[in-house]
């Protein structure tokens, strides 16, 4: 699940999952993660874990930056079961710009018409689902992903924009790490729902899943 | 506000010989927010401040090319990316404020390098990483 509210909307400081929240994901998770897969789940306890990531890149240039446990990747799921990992990411200033894939080369957020996807190539569609810093700054980070074992890689494309010669990129990582215990919800609790992202990517009813 | 005082150098061959101002921080960038340059050489001399640092390896197009890493400065700063210039007349002092500086960063670490070897100038430098 991924989670990015506009701009507009007033903040004061991001909800994070907190203990003895309950959690409900998503029937439309795959089979691969039937640990999770439409559970209810009770979050037993929690800590916060902050981390850095950089990068110099030239103008007009793009990183693709894997977030799972891949060798090649930032190793930021969790490596067991019933922990999920709630990462709050905030980016420092910068003329730069983000692209969310899961997996890979599959764009989050893009346009139903078959072209409106993001591309990097393309002077204006670089520019379609992006993310720039200024819509998660590190004071109030707004962008979130929720991790779990065995989650296929979630890829942030960060592209320098034209016109900077070099930018440092640098995102703030708060991750959340929650342990959490399957449970039979109590009447009258509203548990936070966890979409898979294919949901939200297709913007399906989460019927029929991936 | 951290201050930072070195001797501007002209490059030596080969190696950094330069002023170092302050290292480069690996999550953060640096604002300049002042510079105070005094030349007590006979001469005027023209200072730089270059930014020098190693980019990662990236793509580019839409084949997503390689774009390799490259070295700006780390072994030879004249190498890296002049950030300000500024030239200095024989045995003034010259003070750029806040207002003269706004806007200028640095993603690495900070060298000032002088015209000539033995210039003895002296700068000041008042830096924020953020």
């Amino acid at each position: 699940m991924i989670e990015l509210r506009p701009v507009e909307v007033p903040t004061t400081r991001p909800k994070i999952i907190l203990p003895d929240w309950w959690l409900k994901f998503s029937d439309a998770f795959p089979d691969t993660l039937d640990h999770v897969k439409g559970k209810t789940v009770k979050v037993l306890k929690q800590q916060q874990v902050k981390h850095e990531l950089s990068w110099i890149i030239k103008e007009a240039c793009y990183k693709d930056v894997n977030l799972s446990n891949d060798d090649a990747g930032e190793k930021l799921y969790p490596d067991v079961a019933d922990n999920i990992y709630e990462v709050l990411i905030g980016f420092k200033p910068g003329n730069y710009l983000c692209h969310v894939f899961f997996p890979a080369e599959y764009p989050i957020y893009r346009l139903d018409y078959p072209d409106m996807s993001p591309l990097i190539s393309s002077a204006s569609l670089k520019y379609l689902g992006a993310i720039k810093p200024e819509d998660s700054p590190v004071d109030n980070p707004i962008f979130k992903l929720y991790l779990v074992f065995k989650l296929k890689p979630i890829i942030l494309r960060l592209y320098a924009d034209d016109g900077v010669d070099y930018e440092k990129i640098s995102l703030e990582l708060t991750v959340n790490r929650c342990l959490m215990q399957e449970g039979v919800l109590p009447p009258g609790v509203t548990p936070k729902p966890i979409q898979y992202l294919d949901e939200i990517k297709w913007l399906s009813l989460g019927a029929g899943g991936a | 506000m951290p201050a930072v005082r070195s001797e501007a150098l002209a490059a030596v061959s080969g190696g950094i010989g330069s002023g170092k101002l302050w290292s480069a921080h690996k999550h953060k960038r640096a604002e300049l927010l002042g510079l105070t340059v005094d030349n007590r050489y006979t001469a005027p001399q023209t200072i730089k401040l270059y930014d020098s640092f190693a980019t990662d390896a990236s793509k580019t197009g839409a084949a997503g090319a390689t774009q390799a890493a490259e070295f700006r400065g780390t072994s030879n700063v004249q190498s890296g990316f002049i950030r300000l210039e500024m030239t200095v007349p024989a045995g003034e002092t010259q003070k750029l404020g806040k207002e003269d500086c706004e806007g200028i960063e640095f993603l690495g670490r900070a060298n000032a390098i002088a015209d000539t070897t033995t210039s003895d100038c002296v700068i000041i430098a008042q830096y924020k990483l953020k």
